[in-house]
């Protein structure tokens, strides 16, 4: 836009010379055709404008083009070498104007905020459930936003918008960019994580906090922290009372989660140098100042949850044979073939799977295990056709309920008690093909249909649900809204029930997610070393090699 | 200037091109609309539903009609050259353009009217009623207000016609712009008001929400209402840009020699 506000001036400034030429003589030329050439740098500048938008800093250019006109209307020679000197000096200030200006070309981030947070509280199911305070979201962030219009940082706004998201604690609340959140959302963490220390701290089932992912080139591992070492002290603060003002752009719908992952989201907080306590190989209290690496924390966190979240590094809707007994189906996402997901008919699906199962029976293996870790959800379809997979021959298992929508106050029906009225229950027929164990992996981040799935799975008895948290907890109907900068606010926007007719899974304000977990595997000395020493997939060795399962 | 008017809507009247022109575009309007119907997730049809369909495809239509229509109507008489019999006769040029301008603007109006009201009543045939997914009221706002959009494309048509006197030239250049800013309007909004098919789209945007279930059905929410600022923004640029062309284009027509 910039490159055509430039263009624009200097076309103006052109045509302006022009036309100053051309009234010498254009009392020459008999037909008045000639005179239309008054109109067109107007036509110029309403098509350019048609294009990039009004800007305050153009204004020049507006005036001097509609100044042109006045040799249309007026033939004289004097009002057309007037004007066109004029509109010539209008062209050639613009320039300079437009480059010194701070609201040139300024993007309007506080409207966003505004739109978006009407379009939310319109549309948002759950805020009475989650006990939202729109107007106080509203007094708090826009002030801020207004701040962002005035330094123009896309990435603050980012930030901000992420902090106002995570306030629903709603995994399906959130602000992206459509195209660019892959470079601008690991911007933003570098910039509001902290620093990096060397290492991450973690804290465990039994309540102590370790180092993990030690850098080997750090200055903690020189000092003697290593993998596992118990950190008992964060620049004059007990581990677990470590400042958690970076955890306001993390969303966790579950206050345990949140209590899972804590010390390590804040593991960057700290200045140009802490002073950490930590018990040496000799059980020896001990403290180290670390000066910062850097001020990328958000890496170091990175490699952290890759180590101890990420699935089974396979492709989508693979098996793998684990050994005699055991194959593991990986599923990344809750989508199948684009067939399937066109049609609804999911029969690709269930012949693989009929195919796969015979093989096991064939070859003696009688485990079946799901990784459904890091999968953000997909479509319900989908859930439907696997669980019918896995459920009991002709066993018809509940799945969810469907509240009544009014159409005409466009909203869902309440009875006069304030519940929502069910207008259908949703059922899976299964189709019994297989019996064995199965177990389902997930983490915090399997979510929405993959929150469905492990919901209804729980109810199979072959079935355990293992992982170091409860899923996301996240699964209403996503809906949202787009911005003219590419930026996207997405939110619960459809409703789901369950068997009693309350909210299906999401949780209220408690904080306490509905869809429970049949193993939680603690996280441990014996899970740290194995995670970060010896680089195994703990959380499957624990199915495979006990005692879990 | 009045028997001028009252001559020229004769005209309009009994010129067999508008005539098929307008059927053409009525039938075009209205099968349209009827192929595009849908069926709500109770299984019925609602003529509310349907209106909205008919929202978005009819604003297209009409302008496609009015880049025919136009031309047609003000640049037959050059072709004709009835524009210098009526000089000749003693009425001044201010009289015959503005004479007119207000017959085919008022003419252009009408129809743009008409053709929407047969959509829409098309779309009503055969359904369940209404509806509640929008009011009825929004939609003749709607209406009322791309009204002053379609008068502003008029005003500029009529411009043109007067320029360049060649209403086949014209008719090119209306369906060729009307096409490239309809694509641009489709891709960004950042200017409502600057261009008239641009104003059109802005207008015609509404908030649609799909709310859906885990069983399948979708129930789409419509609301159709326009802000205050959105309203009369268009009333006000579309009337000042629609004089500005039209005054532009008397200036030209006043010393024009006619030949």
């Amino acid at each position: 836009m910039k490159s055509i506000d430039f263009s624009l001036s200097v076309v103006l400034a052109f045509l302006s010379a022009v036309l100053f030429m051309f009234s010498y003589s254009a009392e020459k030329y008999i037909t008045r055709m000639w005179n239309l050439a008054y109109l067109f740098p107007a036509v110029v500048v309403i098509i350019a404008s048609a294009f990039t938008g009004y800007e305050t800093c153009l204004i020049p250019v507006y005036a001097g083009s509609a100044l042109l006109i006045a040799g249309f209307v007026k033939e004289s020679g004097k009002v057309r070498r007037t004007v066109s000197i004029v509109s010539g000096a209008f062209a050639v200030i613009t320039i300079p104007l437009c480059m010194n200006s701070v609201t040139y070309r300024s993007y309007d981030y506080a409207e966003d905020f505004k739109s978006g947070m009407e379009y939310i509280e319109k549309h948002y199911v759950l805020s009475d459930y989650k006990n939202i305070d729109f107007d106080a979201l509203y007094d708090e962030f826009l002030p801020k936003f207004e701040k962002v219009n005035r330094s123009q940082d896309e990435v603050e706004n980012l930030a901000l918008w992420t902090e106002f998201c995570a306030r629903f604690n709603d995994g399906h609340v959130g602000y992206y960019h459509r195209t660019r959140s892959e470079t601008l959302l690991p911007e933003m963490y570098d910039r509001y994580l902290g620093n990096d220390y060397g290492f991450s701290p973690m804290t465990l089932s039994d309540g102590r906090t370790v180092a993990v992912n030690v850098g080997k080139d750090s200055e903690a591992y020189n000092a003697g922290i290593r993998n596992g070492t118990v950190i008992t002290g964060w620049d004059g603060v007990p581990p677990d009372k470590i400042s958690d003002e970076n955890m306001k752009y993390i969303t966790f719908t579950d206050k345990e989660t949140r209590e899972f992952y804590r010390t390590l989201f804040c593991g960057g907080t700290g200045g140009e140098s802490i002073t950490v306590g930590f018990y040496d190989e000799n059980n020896n209290e001990q403290t180290v100042v670390l000066n910062k690496r850097g001020p990328y924390y958000s890496g170091r966190l990175k490699g952290t949850l890759d180590a101890v979240c990420s699935g089974m590094k396979t492709g989508h809707m693979m098996w793998e044979d684990i050994d005699e007994k055991t194959s593991v189906f990986r599923i990344k996402f809750m989508e199948a073939d684009g067939a399937a997901m066109h049609s609804g008919e999911f029969k690709k699906l269930e012949s693989s799977f009929r195919e796969k199962i015979i093989e096991m029976k064939r070859d003696g293996r009688d485990h079946i295990i799901i990784d459904l870790r890091d999968n953000a959800g997909g479509d319900s379809r989908m859930v439907k056709a696997m669980v019918s997979v896995f459920a009991p021959a002709s066993e018809e298992i509940y799945y969810c309920s469907d509240p009544k929508w009014d159409n005409k106050s466009a909203s869902y029906v309440r009875n006069p008690e304030g519940k929502y009225e069910v207008n259908n229950d949703n059922y899976i027929t299964g189709k019994g093909l297989w019996d064995g164990k199965l177990t389902i992996l997930i983490n915090s981040y399997s979510a929405s249909a993959a929150d469905h799935f492990v919901y209804v799975m729980r109810k199979l008895d072959n079935v355990k649900v293992v992982g170091f948290t409860k899923p996301c907890g996240s699964a209403q109907g996503v809906g949202e809204t787009t911005f003219e900068n590419g930026y996207c606010l997405s939110f619960s926007g459809s409703l789901v029930l369950d068997e009693l007719g309350e909210v299906f899974i999401d949780s209220d304000v408690k904080q306490i997610n509905k869809n429970d977990i049949d193993i939680l595997v603690p996280f441990d000395e014996e899970a740290v070393k194995a995670i970060f020493d010896d680089g195994v997939d703990y959380l499957l060795k624990k199915v495979l090699f006990g005692p879990v399962i | 200037m009045k028997n001028i008017i009252k001559s020229e809507f004769l005209k309009l009247r009994k010129d067999r091109f508008c005539s098929i022109l307008f059927l053409v575009f009525l039938i075009v309007g209205a099968w349209t609309v009827s192929s595009s119907m849908g069926i709500s997730p109770d299984g019925k049809k609602y003529a509310g539903d349907n209106a909205v369909t008919a929202l978005a495809l009819v604003p297209f239509i009409i302008q496609f009609f009015l880049c025919a229509f136009v031309p047609h109507a003000c640049g037959a008489d050059f072709k004709d050259k009835t524009y210098n019999y009526e000089i000749m006769s003693g009425h001044t040029r201010a009289e015959v353009y503005f004479g007119k301008v207000i017959a085919v603007i008022i003419t252009g109006t009408l129809i743009s009217i008409v053709l929407f009201a047969a959509c829409i009543g098309v779309s009503a045939i055969g359904t369940d009623g209404w509806g509640d997914s929008v009011q009825l009221s929004d939609i003749l706002m709607k209406i009322f207000i791309m009204m002053f959009c379609f008068i502003r494309i008029i005003c500029v048509y009529i411009f043109l016609t007067y320029i360049i006197k060649n209403m086949y030239a014209v008719v090119i250049i209306g369906f060729v712009f009307s096409i490239l800013f309809n694509v641009y309007a489709e891709v960004t909004s950042r200017s409502k008001y600057i261009l008239g098919i641009i104003n059109l789209k802005a207008v015609n945007t509404f908030d649609a929400w799909c709310t859906f279930t885990v069983k399948g059905d979708k129930y789409s929410t419509f609301d159709l209402s326009i802000s205050s600022e959105l309203a009369t923004g268009t009333i006000i640029y579309s009337l000042i840009a629609g004089c500005l062309v039209l005054l532009l284009g008397y200036a030209f027509f006043r010393h024009d020699d006619m030949n």
